[in-house]
């Protein structure tokens, strides 16, 4: 037995003089933290969440935290990832190009031929709000306002704020953002089924599938823009690329231009994000007790949006008579994570009534949604950005 | 007595509980949510007029 803890000393010993590193401060968390790469890596291609940034973020997780990686490598002062980190992440830029693409990707359609669907993407902001609140109780006030933001369940918003804030745990942000955004067909359902009766996720919603005239759709990202830049002057930055994005989508003379942001220019960013944001993924960083807080808080900040979308619609339907009434579910796609959660609602409404389809009042409230966390992204930095 | 109690637990797993923040968050959360209904809700309006005048000019 003596002998064999010999020999694991010796080497440990060998491993800590090749390394230059000791092992239990600095070698085990480096395995630590290509664990967690890996497991990144993992649920991007075999489970098929957000692969398109959790594949970056894990590759780039095991780059930042490969030997001297801190003083000699990618983030030492001049090496790759800190610069581009500096010219795109620190400075927000990124961020602002990926919502360009966005904008293109977004079919506001459904919500125009439906605008009233917009105040759910309000209500379902309720998490960040919350989520401020309880954060405030562990984190400096900065740090919860970023940690909040987690509850727009949209990446690049939570990247902007967080940046913007100047958070230290921007990586640990990110990741809770793109995990629970990747989790909402497993978070979201048992949340609506417990604050819904079985009669609720009954009522069928009639769609009357209004034409949406092409003025309106040109006129909507302008007015949009102008209305959040007065009113509320932080968000202008964000949702004016956003707008400026469906713009080039809506124009109908820059086809080229919107093909080429939905798709070359969104991927490019992308690549460059993932890869980025994995700066701060280092052993040191990350491997905190409030690593694990910051994951507890996005849980609680996705639980109590989608729990606030569907509690303003049955809040909604005490004063509508029968025939007039909103299926409640569709309050929780009002959380911005798009696609998915207006899936989620529309299947949840298929398994009690196979004839009830809600998936187009859903996708105007989740594109709604869209709008309404960068709005709750813009009100979080009128209060605490400096 | 919980907030004492908070704390100790908190501080021995390298955490720290401070109330001091609360207030400004709550109000902050309050004005927050205020602030999106309101941006929202003339959103909504600015739309509903424009797909009213659309409509007039098709008919």
């Amino acid at each position: 037995m003596e002998t064999l803890m010999e020999l694991g000393t010796k080497i440990i010993s060998i491993f800590e003089a090749i390394m230059g590193m000791d092992f239990v401060s600095e070698i085990i968390p480096m395995l630590i933290m290509w664990a967690i790469g890996g497991v990144l890596i993992y649920c991007a291609i075999v489970k098929d969440m957000e692969p398109t940034l959790l594949l970056p973020m894990g590759f780039g997780t095991i780059l930042v935290n490969l030997p001297l990686a801190l003083t000699e490598g990618v983030i030492s002062e001049h090496g790759a990832i800190e610069v581009l980190y500096n010219a795109g992440v620190a400075n927000e830029l990124f961020p602002l190009l990926l919502f360009i693409g966005i904008g293109a990707m977004i079919d506001f359609g459904p919500v125009l031929s439906n605008p009233k669907l917009m105040i759910f993407g309000a209500a379902a902001q309720f998490g960040i709000f919350f989520t401020l609140s309880v954060a405030s109780l562990f984190f400096p006030i900065n740090e919860a306002a970023s940690i909040a933001i987690i509850g727009a369940a949209d990446g690049p918003t939570s990247i902007f704020v967080a940046a913007t804030l100047g958070s230290k745990y921007i990586g640990a942000i990110i990741v809770a953002a793109y995990s629970y955004m990747a989790l909402v067909p497993m978070v979201q359902p048992p949340i609506i089924k417990l604050l819904t009766t079985k009669k609720e996720r009954k009522i069928r919603m009639k769609y009357e599938g209004k034409a949406v005239s092409k003025k309106t759709r040109i006129l909507f990202p302008i007015v949009v823009s102008i209305i959040a830049g007065v009113v509320s002057p932080q968000s202008a930055v964000l949702i004016g690329f956003l707008m400026f994005g469906n713009l080039i989508r809506e124009c109908g003379v820059l086809d080229s231009l919107s093909e080429t942001a939905q798709k070359t220019l969104a991927n490019l960013i992308t690549i460059l994000l993932g890869i980025t944001v994995a700066r701060n993924m280092n052993a040191q960083d990350f491997l905190t007790i409030e690593t694990a807080l910051i994951l507890g808080l996005g849980l609680v900040a996705f639980v109590f949006d989608t729990a606030g979308g569907v509690l303003f619609a049955k809040f909604l339907n005490i004063f509508l008579p029968e025939g007039k009434k909103f299926n409640p579910m569709i309050g929780a796609a009002g959380i911005s994570a798009f696609p998915m959660s207006s899936r989620v609602v529309h299947k949840l409404g298929l398994e009690e009534d196979n004839q009830n389809f809600l998936l187009m009042h859903a996708t105007g409230v989740n594109v709604s949604g869209q709008v309404a966390s960068v709005i709750a992204g813009g009100m979080i930095l009128s209060f605490f950005a400096k | 007595m919980f907030n004492l109690l908070m704390m100790s637990f908190l501080e021995s797993i390298g955490l720290e509980f401070t109330t001091k923040n609360f207030g400004e968050a709550l109000l902050c959360s309050v004005a927050g949510m205020v602030g999106i209904f309101i941006v929202i809700g003339i959103i909504i309006l600015s739309v509903s007029i424009l797909n009213k005048s659309g409509n007039k000019k098709e008919k």
